[in-house]
């Protein structure tokens, strides 16, 4: 088997407030293969986020604990200067986020914004990055790229400045690109176009991606393979098509349960009771127990271990036996 | 049939807009957010409101209260002309109809106790004495899932989905007979979702209240729904039974709705949504059906006639001139 192109190993990222450490993420680990999708999906505050801004170096400076290893195509991501590590941004490794209105420059056109990454990466000219900033537009399925690209931000709709996102990350052609709910903010129609063109591009350009959502919808669609997180933690990791038809952990099986069925009635609601804990109030033992239908006395004290249940699963929960089924 | 409980006829709404032109040339431009909306709600009965950003559902809903005041039109709430009250008798009729929104935090005072904040209704309405509105609070809050000790916190205490049970217990303070809910679980996680949705379909049964449950997302729409009405542009599309319209949607736009969203089952590949490019600008609709531009049925006729809603199966209304 080749290397990983991406792996994480026991990733921990804690915060210090008013004199407490709050682990926000805990322990996480996790391999993607080049031209793989994986699909990291929680609740708020599961540390999904985080992970991802640990990957490309972009988590706050001051007040951050960081431990763990992060290895991308040969490099040591978490040794490396931030020199170095701004050359591998946006060339090798690329991000969008949920909200493009604030990560696009509003005082700027987006052609000098595409243009820009040329310029900083490729050492562009500011006329030959202009023209490969055309290039970047049509690609994404805008019309008219000529003249969109003395736009301004506010003079597109979401789904377009979505498009511009996904175009300026794309511009020096990555390896990796994370998405970080990258359709949440958009309405539905146009999620499914922002979903198809980055379907498109990933296929065309034999992108790895790792995608962040709390949408269970746009996983199944999306990725290869699911990792679900819960209060920092990997709760269990599988095949999308695996993890669907048999959920292991009671926390998937709860979120899978829990959504509405869009094509069927059904009688009533599966919910999981109560919430997730704040990070300064942690159970002890595993941190699904409270909340958890079929706990038993051991889940109360000993935190269970993400463990290989077969080839290609893994889940973290002590009623989890080898070889799949909640015993 | 029993006559219905709320009775909106011809609503509309126009918000004054400026828009440039260019440096030199200003025009006073107008969009109609809500234009022309009819529809009944049932006693008891659930209507969901659907459509994407800027299709006119959150005012819609705020129109019915009274919250911004039409520009045309008729409600009937209970039989009593909303648009015609004023003073006592518009703070009466408020008693009786109440909203809860999306953002709970926002709409609860971080310097007051939910207690506070949930018997604010009844004293506005001189409703009980003070122990009496203290009392009236805890059965609230059993009600809605919390206990009544949490009289004393404050909403910085309580997480999305606790605030949104804070949020029901409230409007539910004065007895409605009518609730608009306003994106009341598009905040919260999928797990908290449930509950809250769970929630409003149990106070229903006991209580016997007509929800209008505006939404964007069409599976939880589905689930809460006794007929669902399709907005687009400031226009109803279709209104129908909510089994009638998932089952076999009538208008082009619903259909690529249900179309879009992804489903929860690995290997059931999306139907290429039909339709493509954004909403247009409310500034400058398009002339006849407003969904001409992104439909894949559409003529040269739909440019020079505005279809009407039109019943194409039973209680099935639809504004297509091809449906049926």
């Amino acid at each position: 088997m080749t290397a990983p192109l991406l792996s994480v190993q026991d990733l921990r990222i804690a915060f210090r407030s008013q004199g407490c450490r709050l682990a926000a993420v805990d322990g996480v680990s996790f391999d993607l293969a080049a031209g793989e999708t994986l699909g990291i999906v929680g609740e708020s505050g599961s540390g999904k986020s985080l992970t991802a801004l640990a990957i490309i170096g972009l988590l706050p400076k001051g007040g951050v604990e960081l431990s763990g290893n992060i290895r991308y195509d040969g490099h040591k991501l978490h040794q490396m200067p931030e020199a170095e590590l701004q050359r591998l941004r946006g060339n090798s490794i690329a991000m969008i986020f949920q909200e493009p209105a604030t990560a696009l420059n509003p005082v700027f056109t987006i052609g000098d914004q595409i243009a820009e990454v040329f310029m900083q990466h490729r050492y562009a000219s500011r006329r030959e990055a202009l023209d490969r900033a055309v290039d970047m537009l049509r690609l994404v399925g805008i019309p008219a790229p000529e003249r969109r690209l003395s736009d301004y931000p506010h003079q597109m709709s979401g789904g377009m400045r979505q498009r511009v996102m996904i175009s300026i990350a794309l511009a020096c052609e990555p390896k990796l690109l994370i998405a970080d709910e990258p359709t949440t903010a958009l309405d539905v129609t146009i999620q499914a176009q922002v979903l198809d063109l980055l379907r498109e591009l990933k296929d065309r350009l034999g992108l790895s991606v790792i995608l962040i959502t709390h949408s269970l919808g746009v996983v199944a669609e999306f990725v290869d393979r699911v990792a679900v997180m819960y209060a920092g933690r990997i709760v269990e990791e599988a095949p999308t098509a695996d993890l669907f038809e048999k959920p292991l952990h009671p926390y998937t099986q709860g979120l899978l349960a829990s959504i509405p069925p869009i094509d069927d009635e059904v009688p009533r609601l599966h919910s999981i009771v109560g919430t997730v804990p704040p990070l300064h109030q942690l159970p002890a033992g595993c941190r699904f127990h409270p909340r958890c239908p079929v706990a038993i006395e051991e889940c109360r004290h000993i935190d269970p271990p993400l463990r290989r249940v077969s080839p290609r699963r893994q889940a973290a929960c002590h009623l989890v036996r080898a070889e799949g089924g909640n015993s | 049939m029993t006559a219905p409980l709320v009775e909106v006829r011809d609503l509309r709404k126009v918000f004054a807009a400026r828009s440039r032109l260019s440096w030199l040339e200003r025009r006073r431009a107008e969009i109609r957010a809500v234009d022309g909306v009819s529809f009944d709600i049932g006693i008891g009965e659930t209507l969901g409101l659907v459509g994407e950003s800027g299709c006119g559902k959150s005012t819609t809903g705020r129109l019915l209260l009274r919250l911004i005041e039409p520009s045309a039109g008729s409600v009937r709430i209970g039989g009593e002309s909303v648009l015609d009250l004023d003073g006592t008798a518009l703070r009466q009729f408020r008693r009786g109809a109440q909203i809860i929104f999306q953002d709970p935090f926002g709409s609860l005072d971080p310097r007051m106790t939910i207690g506070d904040s949930i018997a604010e209704p009844m004293t506005i309405h001189g409703v009980h004495n003070r122990a009496g509105r203290r009392a009236r609070v805890g059965e609230l809050l059993t009600m809605v899932g919390l206990p009544p000790a949490y009289y004393d916190r404050f909403p910085h205490e309580f997480s999305g989905g606790q605030r949104q049970r804070i949020g029901i217990a409230r409007a539910l303070a004065s007895n409605p007979r009518f609730v608009v809910c306003d994106e009341v679980v598009s905040a919260l996680d999928v797990s908290v979702q449930a509950q809250i949705v769970n929630l409003l379909i149990d106070l229903q049964r006991q209580l016997g209240i007509a929800y209008l449950f505006i939404a964007h997302d069409l599976s939880v729409v589905r689930h809460i729904s006794a007929r669902v009405a399709v907005m687009y542009l400031g226009k109803l599309v279709e209104i129908a039974p909510t089994r009638t319209l998932y089952r076999s949607p009538g208008h082009p736009y619903t259909q690529a709705l249900l179309a879009a969203v992804p489903r929860p089952t690995p290997g059931v590949v999306r139907r290429k949504p039909p339709i493509v490019g954004d909403v247009p600008s409310p500034l400058d609709p398009p002339s006849g059906c407003r969904f001409r531009t992104r439909c894949p049925i559409a003529t040269s006729f739909c440019a020079e006639q505005e279809p009407p809603l039109r019943e194409i199966a039973e209680r099935q209304f639809v504004a297509c001139h091809y449906a049926s």
